[in-house]
């Protein structure tokens, strides 16, 4: 046996722990799709279910829409901490990074603070005279939508800031020598070469957007039940099977999602790209 | 030490040729060849780094070929050094006696010692990091030594430092060698690095051995090819209409019949080298070689010579008066210096 | 990065940019910053600015045993994780960086997974195996399921130094007279104790603020902190909450500071790091 394979043998403890804490439960999880009878039932059962189908279409849709606000919201910060000076850009860092490291959970508190009937924003439109009654943002779709772009912005921003900073700058510098205006430098030299960041940062966000529970759970009204809510829901009820069915489902789109991507930016590439 | 028939293959690629070599203890034994060359590779096979495809390497009597590298003693003085960030001096040079169980107040000594010995008095609670390029390969050697291997490597030990710190080092390295008498096996691919300091070179290429020899026999007669054409600067040409005839080999180069005393017929081809310093050219009306270029480079000048042929030879003339060069354009005579002249057929001397 | 950085030579471009940057920063901090003078606030309502101020929530919170016990119960469980993963991560690491083995990369996305598949799927897949098990309320229980979670971090951080160790450090060790046990000693953990501290911080704070995983396994005994915060956010919205929230953000703001530190002395490769986010 080489050096080489003996090292190897390192991972072995690992690979044992996660067989029986990671992959066994999730296999013995997705087994229960099949149903008793290995008929896929509970996969019949959701796919006919209105209810479920529609959960599942209004998740797509809002992973796409957050995806795509995120990107629109992120990519001029990013480029602007790309473009600033050292001071500037440590003081934008640390205004990505703190949200970036507080949970979701207190994140999602803190909009649930300020979107309110009696919150900061109702509070402050009222005294002002804007308003003469609070709106209804809290438990709505727009106070999902607010709470998931806040959470997953980072995401979007960390990786196209990285591609930004790795441009060479002298690159800039030729293209306006050879008579670019900034539109041109742009569309020509700087969106082609930070392309891989924001197809690291999209896919990493719509993969997430797929999967949130506690943002939308806090935020959102009735209506807003993504499929995890759902799978909770089914959970709570004791319908597993059918819950474990929706799972199966929900990965089935995640993994699509991240290998339909792949043929454009490497799986490496989306987790290493946010830093 | 000895390599007995040892080779390197990685799958289908030979990095290492059979190798046979004997050191002598106390010898300073330099490799030199270019990048890729299998140098490196035959020293980390010495130090245990690398397993042998096949052979054997003997310390003394002793068989290392398996051992693992722990239990080598042979010191080894590593590219940029590998010092350990995160000791000081002390530490990094008292480690491998921590290693071999020696107690701590015998062990300071030890290191106090070989720190003079290598010029490092006084510096010992410093870091890696805290020291010069010159320090760091200073240290570098008293870790190597500090433990009295019988043999010392060396790979590239110096190709990190400035032209000046460079030579200054090498003397020192010398004078630390002659002082312990200990075995020196030396990577390198800088040729009068080599040359200055090595009892003997081996010259490799393309994972063979070209020449063990001694710098100056090395020089002055090369047995091959391409020690000939990568030791110093030679004129390598194509020798044409040859004949052999009792111990001569008569050739044609640029249309001059030159007659060089060989020891065996060649075999196919034949390359004539000869350095531009054994070369001369006198101005001829009726020469049929033509001056191209003249450089002044102080103690000699350096003439680029058009031969008739069309090739192009380079002569180092020597300024031993106040005589004026020959312009370009001129037409010379070349002087082939029969003597100092190598010939080689399929890359192995005839001589 | 090549130090030269990209400029942009258009001030009117430069302005809007500097809009529409300041904008999203502003979308990005209010929230998180908000809660701090809430916390502070010396009314009982969550109302801003607040009428006064006062420590009352945060005697409240440390004078309560159920949000005491529940910060002991995520401190303890995060310790058992970050021990766990660390250890597993760092051994695996070393495998994945110096070993070479046929499926290496299929493992490597298998250890990361937990990274990028939503947190239900593992939560109810940890609930169903441990309702099998009778494990369901066990704080090892939900130790096991994070440590599963938090082990790419370390995975991520160890490989990043590791790549960035210099073998020749190694060989010189081994040339010197160590075996393989002092060279790890002596000479490759202290090059990598960065990137292994700054797993395990990492491994910490994704147990210490993991809510869907314990919603499922935890017992109406073991109820970790997000959890017990979870259930006030769902009922009262109570201002302790604030002061929960202010301790906690505090809490992994400094600890991701000293993670990121000690990241960036973890030499090449340092910085890649993910966390979780649903």
């Amino acid at each position: 046996m080489t050096t080489r394979s003996r090292h190897g043998l390192l991972v072995l403890p690992l690979l044992a722990f996660l067989v029986i804490a990671y992959l066994a439960p999730v296999t013995l999880m997705l087994a229960r799709t099949a149903g008793e009878s290995f008929g896929f039932e509970p996969l019949r059962q959701v796919i006919a279910s209105p209810v479920a189908v529609k959960v599942f279409l209004y998740t797509l849709e809002t992973a796409v829409w957050v995806t795509l606000i995120t990107l629109v919201l992120a990519y001029p910060l990013a480029f602007f901490i790309a473009t600033a000076r050292a001071l500037t850009a440590s003081i934008l860092m640390a205004v990505v990074l703190v949200p970036f490291w507080t949970s979701i959970l207190i994140r999602s508190y803190a909009w649930m603070v300020l979107l309110g009937r009696k919150g900061i924003i109702n509070e402050l439109l009222v005294s002002v005279g804007l308003l003469s009654q609070p709106l209804k943002l809290l438990n709505t779709g727009f106070a999902v939508y607010i709470g998931m772009v806040h959470v997953l912005l980072p995401f979007m921003i960390l990786p196209i800031l990285a591609s930004l900073k790795g441009i060479d700058g002298r690159l800039v510098a030729a293209a306006e020598n050879l008579g670019a205006g900034p539109v041109s430098v742009f569309r020509h030299v700087i969106l082609p070469l930070s392309m891989p960041g924001v197809l690291a940062g999209t896919v990493l966000v719509f993969v997430l957007a797929l999967g949130f529970y506690i943002t939308p759970a806090l935020l959102g009204g009735p209506s807003d039940m993504t499929i995890s809510m759902l799978i909770a829901q089914e959970v709570d009820l004791y319908r597993w099977d059918v819950g474990a069915a929706m799972a199966a489902l929900l990965l089935v789109m995640t993994l699509v999602a991240l290998l339909g991507f792949s043929r454009f930016v490497s799986l490496d590439k989306i987790l290493g790209g946010a830093k | 030490m000895r390599f007995a028939g040892v080779s390197k293959r990685y799958g289908d690629f030979v990095a290492v040729h059979t190798l046979d070599i004997d050191v002598e203890a106390g010898e300073f034994l330099s490799f030199l060849g270019p990048s890729g060359s299998g140098k490196t590779t035959t020293l980390m096979m010495l130090a245990g780094f690398e397993t042998p495809s096949s052979g054997d390497i003997f310390v003394g009597d002793t068989r290392i070929t398996d051992m693992p590298p722990a239990r080598r003693n042979i010191g080894m003085v590593f590219q940029s050094y590998a010092l350990f960030p995160h000791m000081t001096v002390e530490q990094n040079v008292g480690f491998p006696l921590r290693m071999r169980g020696m107690a701590k107040a015998e062990r300071a000594r030890a290191v106090g010692r070989v720190l003079e010995i290598v010029g490092l008095k006084g510096l010992n609670h410093r870091f890696p990091r805290q020291l010069s390029g010159g320090q760091q390969q200073r240290v570098a050697l008293a870790r190597a030594i500090v433990f009295e291997p019988p043999v010392l490597l060396m790979d590239e030990p110096l190709s990190a430092l400035d032209k000046y710190l460079r030579s200054h080092l090498q003397g020192e390295i010398k004078r630390i060698q002659r002082e312990l008498g200990i075995t020196v096996i030396y990577v390198t691919h800088d040729q009068d690095e080599a040359m200055t300091m090595s009892d003997r070179i081996c010259v490799m290429n393309e994972g063979r051995i070209c020449q063990i020899d001694a710098p100056e026999t090395l020089y002055r007669k090369p047995n091959d090819v391409f020690v000939a054409g990568f030791l110093g600067e030679s004129n390598m040409l194509a020798a044409q209409d040859a004949r052999f005839e009792g111990g001569s080999l008569s050739v044609s180069l640029a249309g001059d019949t030159v007659a060089l005393p060989v020891k065996r017929a060649p075999a196919s081809e034949i390359v004539v080298s000869v350095r531009p310093e054994h070369l001369s050219v006198s101005a001829a009306a009726d020469g049929t070689a033509c001056i191209t270029d003249v450089t002044y480079v102080g103690d000699h000048r350096r003439y680029e010579v058009l031969l008739a042929d069309g090739r192009k030879l380079a002569v180092k003339s020597q300024i031993v008066d106040d005589s004026a060069p020959i312009g370009p354009g001129e037409k010379v005579k070349v002087a082939w210096p029969t003597h100092q002249m190598r010939v080689f057929s399929d890359g192995a001397t005839l001589q | 990065m090549t130090g030269y950085a990209i400029t942009l030579s258009s001030p009117l471009a430069r302005a809007l940019l500097g809009i529409v940057a300041l904008a999203v920063a502003l979308f990005l901090i209010v929230p998180v910053l908000v809660i701090v003078p809430l916390s502070f606030s010396s009314g009982s309502f969550l109302s801003f600015p607040p009428p006064g101020f006062s420590l009352r929530w945060y005697q409240q919170l440390f004078s309560r045993s159920d949000w005491m016990d529940s910060a002991w119960l995520s401190i303890w469980i995060a310790c058992v994780v970050a021990l766990l993963s660390t250890v597993l991560g760092t051994a695996a690491s070393f495998g994945l960086v110096r070993g070479k083995f046929p499926g290496q990369r299929l493992l490597v996305a298998f250890i990361l997974s937990p990274l990028i598949i939503p947190g239900i799927i593992v939560a109810i897949a940890v609930y169903f195996f441990y309702a099998r098990l009778q494990l369901v309320g066990s704080p090892v229980a939900i130790a096991v399921a994070h440590t599963a979670l938090a082990v790419p971090f370390v995975v991520v951080n160890v490989s990043a130094s590791l790549h960035g160790f210099d073998k020749r450090l190694e060989m010189a060790a081994q040339n010197l007279g160590a075996g393989a046990f002092d060279t790890f000693r002596l000479v490759i953990l202290p090059s990598i104790r960065p990137g292994v501290v700054a797993g395990a911080l990492f491994a910490f704070i994704t147990s210490f603020d993991e809510l869907i995983v314990a919603l499922f396994i935890a017992g109406p005994s073991q109820v970790t902190l997000p959890l017990r915060m979870w259930e006030s956010m769902r009922s009262s919205l109570e201002p302790t909450l604030a002061a929960v929230s202010t301790l906690a953000v505090v809490a992994s703001v400094s600890l991701f500071l000293c993670a990121s530190w000690l990241q960036r002395r973890a030499q090449a490769g340092a910085g890649k790091v993910v966390r979780e986010g649903a």
